[in-house]
Protein backbone atom coordinates (compact mmCIF):
# COMPACT_ATOMS: atom_id res chain seq x y z
CA UNK A 1 0.00 0.00 0.00
CA UNK A 2 1.31 3.29 -0.77
CA UNK A 3 1.19 4.60 2.77
CA UNK A 4 3.60 1.51 3.89
CA UNK A 5 6.67 4.19 3.63
CA UNK A 6 4.55 6.49 5.59
CA UNK A 7 4.39 3.82 8.38
CA UNK A 8 7.98 3.60 8.75
CA UNK A 9 8.78 6.86 8.65
CA UNK A 10 6.23 7.31 11.60
CA UNK A 11 8.05 5.06 13.54
CA UNK A 12 11.09 7.23 13.24
CA UNK A 13 9.20 9.99 15.01
CA UNK A 14 9.60 9.02 18.78
CA UNK A 15 6.16 9.82 20.32
CA UNK A 16 6.96 11.14 23.96
CA UNK A 17 10.98 11.50 23.41
CA UNK A 18 12.02 14.78 23.77
CA UNK A 19 11.97 16.98 20.53
CA UNK A 20 14.77 17.29 18.44
CA UNK A 21 15.07 19.01 14.90
CA UNK A 22 15.14 15.43 13.52
CA UNK A 23 11.81 14.78 14.63
CA UNK A 24 10.04 17.56 12.29
CA UNK A 25 11.93 16.54 9.27
CA UNK A 26 9.76 16.28 6.25
CA UNK A 27 7.17 13.27 6.01
CA UNK A 28 8.27 12.85 2.39
CA UNK A 29 5.87 9.92 0.99
CA UNK A 30 2.76 11.70 1.76
CA UNK A 31 1.51 14.14 -0.78
CA UNK A 32 1.53 17.77 0.55
CA UNK A 33 -2.48 17.88 1.57
CA UNK A 34 -3.35 15.66 -0.86
CA UNK A 35 -5.03 13.00 1.57
CA UNK A 36 -6.64 14.90 3.87
CA UNK A 37 -10.36 15.83 2.60
CA UNK A 38 -11.87 18.35 5.32
CA UNK A 39 -15.32 20.47 4.97
CA UNK A 40 -16.92 22.94 7.34
CA UNK A 41 -19.75 22.35 9.14
CA UNK A 42 -21.72 23.19 6.16
CA UNK A 43 -20.19 21.21 4.15
CA UNK A 44 -18.07 23.44 2.12
CA UNK A 45 -14.67 22.06 1.30
CA UNK A 46 -11.74 23.46 2.95
CA UNK A 47 -8.44 22.85 1.00
CA UNK A 48 -5.19 23.15 3.48
CA UNK A 49 -3.73 25.08 0.00
CA UNK A 50 -5.21 27.78 1.79
CA UNK A 51 -2.62 27.62 4.32
CA UNK A 52 0.29 27.92 2.63
CA UNK A 53 2.94 29.42 4.53
CA UNK A 54 1.96 28.59 7.87
CA UNK A 55 2.08 25.77 10.10
CA UNK A 56 -1.45 23.93 10.13
CA UNK A 57 -1.94 22.07 13.63
CA UNK A 58 -4.65 19.24 12.32
CA UNK A 59 -6.30 17.00 15.02
CA UNK A 60 -8.44 14.27 14.62
CA UNK A 61 -10.50 13.23 17.02
CA UNK A 62 -14.56 12.09 17.81
CA UNK A 63 -17.15 13.14 20.09
CA UNK A 64 -16.93 9.47 21.82
CA UNK A 65 -13.09 9.70 22.41
CA UNK A 66 -12.23 9.92 25.55
CA UNK A 67 -8.61 10.79 25.44
CA UNK A 68 -9.36 13.49 22.29
CA UNK A 69 -11.57 15.13 24.91
CA UNK A 70 -9.15 15.09 27.63
CA UNK A 71 -6.39 16.96 25.20
CA UNK A 72 -8.30 19.50 23.67
CA UNK A 73 -8.06 21.92 26.90
CA UNK A 74 -4.50 21.77 25.83
CA UNK A 75 -5.29 22.40 22.26
CA UNK A 76 -7.18 25.59 23.19
CA UNK A 77 -4.11 26.54 25.21
CA UNK A 78 -1.90 25.93 22.91
CA UNK A 79 -3.88 28.00 20.02
CA UNK A 80 -4.02 31.17 22.64
CA UNK A 81 -0.10 30.76 22.78
CA UNK A 82 0.46 30.09 19.04
CA UNK A 83 -1.94 31.73 16.96
CA UNK A 84 -0.23 35.14 17.24
CA UNK A 85 2.50 33.30 15.69
CA UNK A 86 0.24 32.77 12.39
CA UNK A 87 -0.21 28.83 13.48
CA UNK A 88 -3.40 27.42 12.48
CA UNK A 89 -5.30 24.78 14.52
CA UNK A 90 -8.19 22.71 13.16
CA UNK A 91 -9.73 20.00 15.17
CA UNK A 92 -11.67 17.38 11.97
CA UNK A 93 -14.09 14.31 13.45
CA UNK A 94 -15.61 12.57 10.84
CA UNK A 95 -19.22 12.16 12.43
CA UNK A 96 -22.15 14.52 11.14
CA UNK A 97 -21.91 17.94 11.43
CA UNK A 98 -24.70 18.05 13.61
CA UNK A 99 -23.13 15.65 16.06
CA UNK A 100 -20.13 18.02 16.34
CA UNK A 101 -21.89 20.85 15.98
CA UNK A 102 -23.68 19.83 19.26
CA UNK A 103 -20.34 18.74 20.92
CA UNK A 104 -18.83 22.07 19.70
CA UNK A 105 -22.45 23.66 21.94
CA UNK A 106 -21.67 21.58 24.94
CA UNK A 107 -18.32 21.61 25.96
CA UNK A 108 -17.71 25.49 24.20
CA UNK A 109 -13.76 24.96 23.48
CA UNK A 110 -12.89 27.75 21.15
CA UNK A 111 -11.82 25.88 18.53
CA UNK A 112 -11.91 25.37 15.10
CA UNK A 113 -13.73 21.86 14.28
CA UNK A 114 -14.25 20.85 10.74
CA UNK A 115 -15.45 17.25 9.51
CA UNK A 116 -13.09 14.85 7.51
CA UNK A 117 -14.57 13.19 4.74
CA UNK A 118 -11.80 10.31 4.08
CA UNK A 119 -10.54 9.16 7.32
CA UNK A 120 -10.42 5.46 6.46
CA UNK A 121 -8.08 6.61 3.40
CA UNK A 122 -5.15 8.25 6.40
CA UNK A 123 -4.43 4.70 7.66
CA UNK A 124 -4.70 5.86 11.05
CA UNK A 125 -3.84 3.86 14.33
CA UNK A 126 -6.54 5.50 16.25
CA UNK A 127 -7.64 8.95 18.01
CA UNK A 128 -6.81 11.15 18.81
CA UNK A 129 -4.12 11.73 15.68
CA UNK A 130 -2.33 14.76 15.16
CA UNK A 131 -0.59 16.04 11.89
CA UNK A 132 1.45 18.84 12.37
CA UNK A 133 2.61 20.76 8.59
CA UNK A 134 5.48 23.20 8.24
CA UNK A 135 4.58 26.19 6.19
CA UNK A 136 6.19 25.26 3.52
CA UNK A 137 3.16 22.30 3.10
CA UNK A 138 5.19 19.59 4.13
CA UNK A 139 3.75 17.23 6.86
CA UNK A 140 6.66 16.62 9.36
CA UNK A 141 4.55 15.42 12.57
CA UNK A 142 2.45 12.65 12.58
CA UNK A 143 1.22 11.05 16.08
CA UNK A 144 -1.84 8.65 17.44
CA UNK A 145 -2.53 9.42 20.98
CA UNK A 146 -2.84 11.85 23.43
CA UNK A 147 -0.16 14.70 24.46
CA UNK A 148 -0.48 17.60 26.59
CA UNK A 149 0.20 19.89 23.68
CA UNK A 150 0.24 22.91 26.25
CA UNK A 151 3.85 21.33 27.33
CA UNK A 152 6.48 23.59 27.35
CA UNK A 153 8.30 20.79 24.85
CA UNK A 154 5.25 20.65 22.74
CA UNK A 155 5.11 24.60 22.21
CA UNK A 156 8.64 24.78 21.36
CA UNK A 157 8.24 21.84 18.73
CA UNK A 158 5.62 23.53 17.61
CA UNK A 159 7.52 26.64 16.88
CA UNK A 160 10.49 25.07 15.42
CA UNK A 161 8.05 23.85 12.83
CA UNK A 162 6.73 27.27 12.15
CA UNK A 163 10.28 28.51 11.73
CA UNK A 164 10.67 25.90 8.70
CA UNK A 165 10.26 28.49 6.13
CA UNK B 1 -31.24 -23.37 4.85
CA UNK B 2 -29.87 -25.25 1.99
CA UNK B 3 -29.53 -22.92 -0.97
CA UNK B 4 -29.28 -22.84 -4.85
CA UNK B 5 -26.64 -21.29 -5.27
CA UNK B 6 -26.52 -21.09 -9.04
CA UNK B 7 -30.45 -19.73 -9.20
CA UNK B 8 -28.72 -17.24 -6.04
CA UNK B 9 -25.86 -15.84 -8.03
CA UNK B 10 -27.71 -15.53 -11.25
CA UNK B 11 -30.28 -13.79 -9.12
CA UNK B 12 -27.28 -11.36 -7.99
CA UNK B 13 -25.86 -10.51 -10.97
CA UNK B 14 -29.69 -9.52 -12.38
CA UNK B 15 -30.16 -7.80 -9.01
CA UNK B 16 -26.13 -5.79 -8.68
CA UNK B 17 -26.63 -2.63 -10.65
CA UNK B 18 -23.82 -1.36 -9.92
CA UNK B 19 -21.86 -4.53 -10.31
CA UNK B 20 -19.44 -4.96 -13.28
CA UNK B 21 -20.25 -7.38 -15.73
CA UNK B 22 -18.75 -10.80 -14.74
CA UNK B 23 -15.85 -11.83 -16.64
CA UNK B 24 -14.98 -15.17 -17.65
CA UNK B 25 -12.63 -17.46 -15.95
CA UNK B 26 -13.37 -15.67 -12.86
CA UNK B 27 -12.61 -17.69 -9.38
CA UNK B 28 -16.17 -17.57 -7.79
CA UNK B 29 -14.12 -18.27 -4.78
CA UNK B 30 -12.38 -15.50 -4.69
CA UNK B 31 -14.79 -13.20 -6.15
CA UNK B 32 -17.53 -11.64 -4.17
CA UNK B 33 -20.79 -10.93 -6.22
CA UNK B 34 -22.41 -8.25 -4.85
CA UNK B 35 -26.07 -8.94 -3.95
CA UNK B 36 -29.08 -6.71 -3.81
CA UNK B 37 -29.10 -4.65 -0.08
CA UNK B 38 -32.29 -4.96 1.73
CA UNK B 39 -31.47 -1.18 2.92
CA UNK B 40 -31.46 0.95 0.33
CA UNK B 41 -31.71 4.38 1.82
CA UNK B 42 -29.53 6.31 3.27
CA UNK B 43 -27.82 3.61 6.18
CA UNK B 44 -25.33 2.59 8.13
CA UNK B 45 -23.57 0.71 10.85
CA UNK B 46 -24.38 -2.97 9.41
CA UNK B 47 -24.48 -6.30 11.49
CA UNK B 48 -24.57 -9.87 9.71
CA UNK B 49 -25.35 -13.34 11.81
CA UNK B 50 -26.58 -16.81 10.96
CA UNK B 51 -29.08 -18.75 13.15
CA UNK B 52 -28.67 -22.81 13.49
CA UNK B 53 -30.95 -22.60 10.66
CA UNK B 54 -28.86 -21.09 8.27
CA UNK B 55 -30.71 -18.14 7.49
CA UNK B 56 -28.74 -14.95 7.59
CA UNK B 57 -29.97 -11.41 9.25
CA UNK B 58 -28.56 -8.04 9.03
CA UNK B 59 -29.61 -5.42 10.52
CA UNK B 60 -28.80 -1.59 10.26
CA UNK B 61 -29.27 2.13 11.55
CA UNK B 62 -31.15 4.43 9.00
CA UNK B 63 -31.41 8.14 10.32
CA UNK B 64 -32.80 11.41 9.13
CA UNK B 65 -32.60 14.17 11.09
CA UNK B 66 -34.58 13.88 13.56
CA UNK B 67 -34.53 9.78 14.30
CA UNK B 68 -32.56 7.04 14.09
CA UNK B 69 -34.28 3.48 13.33
CA UNK B 70 -32.78 -0.10 13.74
CA UNK B 71 -34.28 -2.30 10.68
CA UNK B 72 -33.29 -5.62 10.01
CA UNK B 73 -34.00 -8.03 7.45
CA UNK B 74 -33.35 -11.94 7.15
CA UNK B 75 -32.63 -13.66 3.77
CA UNK B 76 -35.13 -16.59 2.58
CA UNK B 77 -34.62 -18.75 -0.27
CA UNK B 78 -32.45 -15.86 -1.39
CA UNK B 79 -34.70 -13.06 -1.14
CA UNK B 80 -33.99 -10.99 1.44
CA UNK B 81 -37.44 -10.07 3.84
CA UNK B 82 -39.15 -6.56 3.54
CA UNK B 83 -36.79 -4.56 6.15
CA UNK B 84 -39.13 -4.06 9.72
CA UNK B 85 -38.07 -1.87 12.39
CA UNK B 86 -36.88 -3.22 15.57
CA UNK B 87 -36.92 0.53 17.49
CA UNK B 88 -36.83 3.99 16.83
CA UNK B 89 -35.75 6.80 18.73
CA UNK B 90 -34.54 10.29 18.63
CA UNK B 91 -31.58 10.35 21.38
CA UNK B 92 -29.47 7.30 20.52
CA UNK B 93 -26.06 7.42 20.31
CA UNK B 94 -25.03 6.66 16.99
CA UNK B 95 -21.27 6.10 16.50
CA UNK B 96 -19.66 4.11 13.91
CA UNK B 97 -17.83 1.62 15.77
CA UNK B 98 -20.11 0.76 18.54
CA UNK B 99 -22.89 -0.59 16.06
CA UNK B 100 -26.05 -2.75 17.17
CA UNK B 101 -26.30 -6.09 16.66
CA UNK B 102 -29.20 -9.00 16.53
CA UNK B 103 -29.32 -12.71 16.89
CA UNK B 104 -31.71 -15.32 17.35
CA UNK B 105 -32.20 -18.98 18.78
CA UNK B 106 -33.67 -21.69 16.32
CA UNK B 107 -37.25 -21.12 17.06
CA UNK B 108 -39.38 -18.06 17.09
CA UNK B 109 -36.98 -15.63 19.15
CA UNK B 110 -34.96 -12.60 18.46
CA UNK B 111 -32.74 -10.20 20.23
CA UNK B 112 -31.25 -6.82 19.43
CA UNK B 113 -29.88 -3.69 21.08
CA UNK B 114 -29.71 -0.29 20.73
CA UNK B 115 -27.12 2.77 22.71
CA UNK B 116 -29.84 5.33 23.84
CA UNK B 117 -28.24 8.50 25.80
CA UNK B 118 -29.05 8.77 29.61
CA UNK B 119 -29.73 12.13 29.16
CA UNK B 120 -30.13 14.46 26.15
CA UNK B 121 -27.49 16.48 24.96
CA UNK B 122 -24.66 14.36 27.31
CA UNK B 123 -22.11 11.57 25.96
CA UNK B 124 -23.30 9.13 28.70
CA UNK B 125 -25.58 6.68 26.90
CA UNK B 126 -26.92 2.95 28.23
CA UNK B 127 -27.46 -0.35 26.20
CA UNK B 128 -30.88 -0.92 25.71
CA UNK B 129 -31.94 -4.56 25.01
CA UNK B 130 -35.59 -5.50 22.73
CA UNK B 131 -36.80 -9.00 22.05
CA UNK B 132 -39.40 -10.64 20.08
CA UNK B 133 -40.93 -13.81 20.66
CA UNK B 134 -42.90 -13.74 16.68
CA UNK B 135 -40.21 -13.86 14.38
CA UNK B 136 -38.86 -10.22 15.22
CA UNK B 137 -42.98 -9.49 13.88
CA UNK B 138 -43.63 -7.34 17.58
CA UNK B 139 -40.33 -6.47 19.88
CA UNK B 140 -40.97 -5.72 23.28
CA UNK B 141 -40.17 -2.20 25.30
CA UNK B 142 -36.48 -2.23 25.38
CA UNK B 143 -34.87 -2.47 28.72
CA UNK B 144 -31.10 -1.42 30.34
CA UNK B 145 -29.10 -4.28 30.18
CA UNK B 146 -26.83 -2.76 33.17
CA UNK B 147 -28.24 -1.80 36.43
CA UNK B 148 -25.54 0.17 37.61
CA UNK B 149 -28.12 3.33 37.35
CA UNK B 150 -25.09 5.87 36.54
CA UNK B 151 -24.79 8.00 33.71
CA UNK B 152 -21.73 6.13 31.87
CA UNK B 153 -20.65 4.99 28.84
CA UNK B 154 -21.80 1.67 27.89
CA UNK B 155 -21.84 -0.19 24.49
CA UNK B 156 -20.05 -2.05 22.70
CA UNK B 157 -22.06 -5.15 23.06
CA UNK B 158 -21.58 -9.03 22.08
CA UNK B 159 -24.30 -11.16 21.72
CA UNK B 160 -24.99 -15.31 20.88
CA UNK B 161 -27.06 -17.37 21.22
CA UNK B 162 -26.17 -20.16 24.71
CA UNK B 163 -28.72 -22.80 24.93
CA UNK B 164 -31.95 -21.80 25.50
CA UNK B 165 -30.76 -17.86 26.38
CA UNK B 166 -28.45 -15.52 24.94
CA UNK B 167 -25.04 -14.56 25.77
CA UNK B 168 -24.16 -10.83 26.48
CA UNK B 169 -21.23 -8.71 26.58
CA UNK B 170 -20.24 -5.28 26.62
CA UNK B 171 -18.01 -2.39 28.45
CA UNK B 172 -19.45 -0.69 30.68
CA UNK B 173 -18.69 2.60 31.92
CA UNK B 174 -19.89 2.61 35.63
CA UNK B 175 -16.58 2.96 37.44
CA UNK B 176 -15.57 5.53 35.15
CA UNK B 177 -18.30 8.12 35.72
CA UNK B 178 -18.03 10.52 38.39
CA UNK B 179 -21.05 10.64 40.51
CA UNK B 180 -23.63 13.34 38.57
CA UNK B 181 -21.20 13.08 35.68
CA UNK B 182 -21.67 13.54 32.05
CA UNK B 183 -21.04 17.12 32.04
CA UNK B 184 -18.44 19.05 30.68
CA UNK B 185 -15.24 17.75 30.50
CA UNK B 186 -16.14 14.12 31.74
CA UNK B 187 -15.69 12.99 34.91
CA UNK B 188 -14.57 9.53 33.86
CA UNK B 189 -12.10 8.94 36.50
CA UNK B 190 -12.08 5.21 37.26
CA UNK B 191 -11.70 2.44 34.67
CA UNK B 192 -13.52 0.89 32.03
CA UNK B 193 -14.68 -2.34 32.64
CA UNK B 194 -16.39 -5.44 30.90
CA UNK B 195 -18.77 -7.53 32.25
CA UNK B 196 -21.01 -10.42 30.66
CA UNK B 197 -24.20 -11.40 31.42
CA UNK B 198 -27.00 -14.38 30.51
CA UNK B 199 -30.40 -12.81 29.07
CA UNK B 200 -33.63 -15.13 28.57
CA UNK B 201 -35.85 -14.99 25.61
CA UNK B 202 -37.69 -11.98 27.32
CA UNK B 203 -34.95 -10.53 27.85
CA UNK B 204 -34.47 -11.32 31.72
CA UNK B 205 -31.34 -11.46 33.11
CA UNK B 206 -30.27 -14.57 34.64
CA UNK B 207 -27.19 -14.07 35.87
CA UNK B 208 -24.34 -11.36 35.38
CA UNK B 209 -20.15 -10.84 36.07
CA UNK B 210 -17.13 -8.17 35.90
CA UNK B 211 -14.85 -10.06 33.26
CA UNK B 212 -12.11 -7.51 33.83
CA UNK B 213 -11.55 -3.78 36.15
CA UNK B 214 -9.66 -2.17 33.62
CA UNK B 215 -10.28 -2.42 29.43
CA UNK B 216 -9.48 -0.29 26.40
CA UNK B 217 -12.66 2.49 26.54
CA UNK B 218 -13.63 2.04 22.71
CA UNK B 219 -12.93 -1.12 21.32
CA UNK B 220 -15.61 -3.68 20.30
CA UNK B 221 -15.81 -6.96 22.88
CA UNK B 222 -16.30 -10.29 20.75
CA UNK B 223 -18.21 -13.81 22.55
CA UNK B 224 -18.32 -17.09 21.36
CA UNK B 225 -19.62 -20.58 23.08
CA UNK B 226 -17.35 -23.39 22.87
CA UNK B 227 -17.95 -26.69 23.84
CA UNK B 228 -16.42 -25.66 27.22
CA UNK B 229 -18.46 -22.84 27.47
CA UNK B 230 -18.72 -18.96 26.60
CA UNK B 231 -15.22 -16.92 26.28
CA UNK B 232 -14.92 -13.14 25.38
CA UNK B 233 -12.32 -11.53 23.91
CA UNK B 234 -11.82 -7.83 24.24
CA UNK B 235 -8.55 -5.30 24.03
CA UNK B 236 -6.75 -5.01 27.71
CA UNK B 237 -5.42 -2.28 29.15
CA UNK B 238 -2.43 -2.06 30.74
CA UNK B 239 -0.96 0.37 33.74
CA UNK B 240 1.67 1.59 31.10
CA UNK B 241 -1.58 1.69 28.65
CA UNK B 242 -0.16 -1.35 26.64
CA UNK B 243 -3.75 -2.38 24.99
CA UNK B 244 -2.91 -6.03 23.73
CA UNK B 245 -6.18 -8.93 23.19
CA UNK B 246 -7.37 -10.80 26.16
CA UNK B 247 -9.25 -13.71 26.74
CA UNK B 248 -11.76 -14.64 29.62
CA UNK B 249 -13.30 -18.27 29.63
CA UNK B 250 -16.41 -19.53 31.83
CA UNK B 251 -14.84 -22.65 32.82
CA UNK B 252 -16.68 -25.31 35.32
CA UNK B 253 -18.86 -22.34 36.41
CA UNK B 254 -15.90 -19.88 37.41
CA UNK B 255 -14.45 -16.63 34.88
CA UNK B 256 -10.80 -17.59 33.93
CA UNK B 257 -8.19 -14.73 34.99
CA UNK B 258 -7.76 -12.45 31.82
CA UNK B 259 -4.94 -14.17 29.85
CA UNK B 260 -3.14 -12.26 26.65
CA UNK B 261 -3.70 -13.63 23.46
CA UNK B 262 -0.29 -12.71 22.33
CA UNK B 263 1.80 -10.30 23.50
CA UNK B 264 2.08 -7.81 20.73
CA UNK B 265 3.07 -4.68 23.29
CA UNK B 266 0.80 -2.22 21.46
CA UNK B 267 1.27 0.99 23.58
CA UNK B 268 -1.22 3.45 22.58
CA UNK B 269 -2.86 6.37 24.85
CA UNK B 270 -5.63 7.14 22.92
CA UNK B 271 -8.40 5.26 21.16
CA UNK B 272 -7.46 2.17 18.68
CA UNK B 273 -11.25 1.63 17.66
CA UNK B 274 -10.63 -1.64 16.75
CA UNK B 275 -11.80 -4.92 18.66
CA UNK B 276 -10.80 -8.23 17.80
CA UNK B 277 -13.08 -10.83 17.16
CA UNK B 278 -13.66 -14.92 17.69
CA UNK B 279 -15.57 -17.32 15.97
CA UNK B 280 -15.85 -20.86 17.72
CA UNK B 281 -16.45 -24.22 16.15
CA UNK B 282 -16.69 -26.88 18.90
CA UNK B 283 -13.15 -26.31 20.94
CA UNK B 284 -12.00 -24.52 17.76
CA UNK B 285 -11.08 -21.32 18.49
CA UNK B 286 -10.03 -18.49 15.85
CA UNK B 287 -9.35 -14.79 17.25
CA UNK B 288 -8.50 -11.99 14.28
CA UNK B 289 -7.32 -8.80 15.76
CA UNK B 290 -5.89 -5.39 14.75
CA UNK B 291 -2.83 -3.95 16.37
CA UNK B 292 0.34 -1.88 15.94
CA UNK B 293 3.33 -2.47 18.00
CA UNK B 294 6.62 0.23 16.87
CA UNK B 295 3.80 1.97 14.17
CA UNK B 296 3.75 -1.27 12.09
CA UNK B 297 -0.39 -1.70 11.65
CA UNK B 298 -1.15 -5.66 11.06
CA UNK B 299 -3.70 -7.64 11.92
CA UNK B 300 -3.22 -10.93 12.68
CA UNK B 301 -5.04 -14.80 13.07
CA UNK B 302 -4.10 -16.95 16.31
CA UNK B 303 -5.89 -20.39 16.72
CA UNK B 304 -6.90 -22.62 19.53
CA UNK B 305 -7.73 -26.01 19.99
CA UNK B 306 -8.82 -26.31 23.02
CA UNK B 307 -11.51 -24.07 23.67
CA UNK B 308 -9.26 -20.68 24.38
CA UNK B 309 -7.11 -21.93 26.38
CA UNK B 310 -3.89 -21.74 24.42
CA UNK B 311 -3.08 -20.17 21.37
CA UNK B 312 -0.91 -20.47 18.48
CA UNK B 313 1.73 -18.16 17.17
CA UNK B 314 -0.27 -15.23 14.82
CA UNK B 315 -0.62 -15.54 11.51
CA UNK B 316 -0.31 -11.93 9.77
CA UNK B 317 -2.93 -11.54 7.28
CA UNK B 318 -2.87 -7.93 5.67
CA UNK B 319 -0.46 -7.25 3.03
CA UNK B 320 0.06 -3.43 3.22
CA UNK B 321 -0.89 -0.70 5.73
CA UNK B 322 -3.98 -1.72 7.73
CA UNK B 323 -6.82 0.15 9.60
CA UNK B 324 -8.08 -3.47 11.15
CA UNK B 325 -11.54 -3.31 11.44
CA UNK B 326 -11.87 -7.31 11.51
CA UNK B 327 -14.21 -9.90 11.70
CA UNK B 328 -13.18 -13.62 11.25
CA UNK B 329 -15.37 -17.12 11.04
CA UNK B 330 -15.23 -20.43 10.80
CA UNK B 331 -15.28 -22.07 7.07
CA UNK B 332 -14.93 -25.70 8.04
CA UNK B 333 -12.81 -27.28 11.22
CA UNK B 334 -10.15 -26.48 9.42
CA UNK B 335 -10.43 -23.08 7.79
CA UNK B 336 -11.29 -19.53 8.88
CA UNK B 337 -12.00 -16.85 6.40
CA UNK B 338 -11.16 -13.54 7.73
CA UNK B 339 -11.97 -9.90 6.59
CA UNK B 340 -9.88 -6.49 7.37
CA UNK B 341 -9.52 -3.08 5.67
CA UNK B 342 -6.32 -1.31 4.25
CA UNK B 343 -7.11 2.28 3.78
CA UNK B 344 -10.92 2.23 2.96
CA UNK B 345 -10.82 -1.40 0.91
CA UNK B 346 -12.16 -4.21 2.09
CA UNK B 347 -9.72 -7.45 1.85
CA UNK B 348 -10.41 -11.53 2.75
CA UNK B 349 -8.46 -14.17 3.34
CA UNK B 350 -8.41 -17.90 4.13
CA UNK B 351 -6.53 -18.54 6.75
CA UNK B 352 -5.73 -22.63 7.91
CA UNK B 353 -5.34 -23.66 11.51
CA UNK B 354 -1.92 -25.16 10.41
CA UNK B 355 -0.42 -21.49 10.24
CA UNK B 356 -0.93 -21.22 6.27
CA UNK B 357 -2.82 -18.42 4.84
CA UNK B 358 -4.01 -18.09 0.66
CA UNK B 359 -3.50 -14.85 -0.94
CA UNK B 360 -6.09 -12.01 -0.37
CA UNK B 361 -8.46 -10.58 -2.66
CA UNK B 362 -10.87 -7.93 -2.53
CA UNK B 363 -14.57 -7.62 -1.40
CA UNK B 364 -16.36 -6.83 -4.56
CA UNK B 365 -14.11 -4.34 -6.93
CA UNK B 366 -12.05 -1.59 -5.52
CA UNK B 367 -14.38 0.94 -6.37
CA UNK B 368 -17.39 -1.17 -4.70
CA UNK B 369 -15.65 -2.18 -1.49
CA UNK B 370 -14.47 0.91 -0.26
CA UNK B 371 -16.00 1.21 3.08
CA UNK B 372 -16.60 3.55 6.24
CA UNK B 373 -17.35 1.69 9.79
CA UNK B 374 -16.73 -1.95 10.39
CA UNK B 375 -17.79 -4.90 7.44
CA UNK B 376 -19.65 -7.64 8.15
CA UNK B 377 -18.52 -11.17 7.84
CA UNK B 378 -21.12 -14.52 8.11
CA UNK B 379 -21.14 -17.56 7.03
CA UNK B 380 -24.34 -19.84 5.12
CA UNK B 381 -24.08 -23.28 4.36
CA UNK B 382 -22.26 -22.84 0.98
CA UNK B 383 -21.33 -18.76 1.27
CA UNK B 384 -19.50 -15.96 2.67
CA UNK B 385 -22.12 -13.15 2.98
CA UNK B 386 -20.19 -9.60 3.60
CA UNK B 387 -22.19 -6.16 4.62
CA UNK B 388 -20.13 -2.73 4.36
CA UNK B 389 -21.28 0.97 4.58
CA UNK B 390 -20.79 1.95 1.29
CA UNK B 391 -17.98 5.00 1.74
CA UNK B 392 -19.59 7.21 -0.71
CA UNK B 393 -22.80 6.43 -1.43
CA UNK B 394 -23.32 6.34 2.91
CA UNK B 395 -25.55 3.33 2.57
CA UNK B 396 -25.19 -0.89 2.86
CA UNK B 397 -23.66 -2.48 0.09
CA UNK B 398 -24.00 -6.80 0.44
CA UNK B 399 -22.08 -9.35 -1.13
CA UNK B 400 -22.03 -13.07 -1.41
CA UNK B 401 -19.29 -15.73 -2.01
CA UNK B 402 -19.49 -18.98 -2.98
CA UNK B 403 -17.41 -21.34 -0.91
CA UNK B 404 -16.08 -24.61 -2.06
CA UNK B 405 -16.13 -27.13 0.76
CA UNK B 406 -12.83 -29.12 0.03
Amino acid sequence: MRYILCTILFGLIACNEPVSDKNTKPIHDQKKFATVKLTDLNGQPISLDQFKGRTIFLNFWATWCKPCIREMPSIDSAQRLLSKNGVVFLLASDETPEQIKEFKEHYQFDLNFVRLTNMEELTMDGLPTTYIYNPKGEKVFAETGYRNWNDSSNIKMILQINNQK
Amino acid sequence: MRKSISVFFFAALLVSCDSKPAKQEVDITRSPLAIESPADSASAEPYLFTDKNGIVYLSWIEKDSLNSTLKYSSLHNEKWSEPAVIASGNDWFVNWADYPVIATDESNNLISHFLQKSEKGTYTYDVKLTTSNDQGKTWGAPSILHDDGKKAEHGFVSIVPYGENYFISWLDGRNAAMEGGGGHHGGHHGQMTIRAAIIDKSGKKINEWELDNRVCDCCQTSAAITDNGPVVVYRDRSDSEIRDISIVRFVNGQWTAPKSIFADNWKIEGCPVNGPRIAATGNNVAVAWFSSPDKNALVNVAFSKDGGAAFSDPVKVNDDKTIGRVDIEWMNEKTVMVTWMEGAVVKATKVYNDGKKDSSFIVASTSESRSSGFPQMTKTENSMIFAWTDDKKKTIRVASLFIKEN
